[in-house]
């Protein structure tokens, strides 16, 4: 986080319930990145993810009276993130699943839905690319709820109880719903990673080395 | 390897990817963002403001128009007839 008259997470929490315009800076230098990479991996698209973080800072303002500060912030921002993610998601579904209807009254307004391209996120290494590209696929097919605590889990590593806290929810059911999450990529990638274990002993050194 | 093992590092890698960064003027777009839509915001709610303003003096003067047609117009004598009913007469 840059420097800033806010010492910790409280402070920055007050100032900003008192619409300081310091502390709504702060917030969006310091989170900003968080939002963006949770986007990322719920859309698995670079525009729509920088257009949802700008909104997600711009409700968080609009809705700062609402702010009760019984979470922390950080989960605050979370949920308003994922909540977005999640409509975003549904208005894609529903509009690819009328297409054919509003091309019928020719209203391409809304220009071609497609399902996303091979999106690569920034931080995955060439060589690593066709295989994260491969399991960034199937969390797509994953259900709404799956994918969201699936993300805040393994790509931005929240702990469980915090992910609880955003969703609204319970530890458990966060634990029942990685279980799926994870069942099901398995069940996805399962031909992948019989590859990878009738590939990966070759690479072992033989004994002795 | 087992299942687990390979599912397990394939998911726990993605903990270890470098994070994409926001970029430098996201304020300055968050910024322009809310100023837009208070903006328009402000341009609903004077629209609507207008349109209400406009019905409203619509149904004054159709209201003051009807008045004063009513109280141009003469009032004419009507006679009424009568029927009244006669005893053991049915129609």
């Amino acid at each position: 986080m840059p420097s800033s008259p806010y010492p910790d997470e409280d402070a920055l929490r007050e100032g900003f319930a008192r619409g300081e315009e310091a502390a709504f800076r702060n917030i969006v230098e310091g989170y900003g990145g968080r939002v963006l990479n949770t986007c990322l991996g719920m859309l698995r698209s670079v525009p729509d993810a920088e257009d949802l973080t700008q909104e997600v800072f711009v409700q968080m303002y609009e809705r700062r009276d609402q702010f009760r500060g019984e979470a922390r912030l950080s989960t605050w921002i979370y949920r308003i993130t994922v909540n977005l993610c999640l409509a975003h998601l549904r208005k894609a579904r529903r509009q690819k699943r009328f297409a054919f209807l509003t091309s019928l009254w020719g209203d391409d307004s809304t220009g071609l839905r497609h399902d996303a391209p091979d999106y690569v996120h920034p931080g995955i290494l060439a060589e690593q690319r066709e295989e994260a590209g491969l399991l960034f696929r199937a969390i797509d097919h994953l259900p709404d709820k799956q994918r969201a605590v699936f993300v805040l889990v393994y790509v931005e590593g929240l702990p469980q109880t915090e992910v609880a806290a955003t969703l609204e929810t319970s530890v458990g059911a966060v634990e029942s719903l990685l279980q799926r999450a994870k069942q099901r990529l398995r069940q996805e990638l399962g031909p992948h990673f019989s590859e990878r274990r009738t590939i990966e002993p070759k690479e072992t050194p033989p004994d002795g080395i | 390897m087992k299942a687990e093992d390979a599912d397990g590092t394939l998911f726990n890698s993605l903990h270890s990817l470098k994070k994409a960064e926001a970029p430098p003027y996201l304020y300055a777009q968050v910024r322009q963002r809310l100023a837009s839509r208070q903006e328009t915001e402000v341009r609903l709610s004077s629209g609507w403001a207008l349109r209400l303003a406009v019905v409203v003096l619509a149904l004054l003067v159709a209201d003051l128009w009807v008045w004063q047609a009513d109280r141009s117009q003469p009032a004419q004598e009507q006679t009424t007839a009568y029927a009244y009913p006669v005893e053991n007469y049915y129609f």
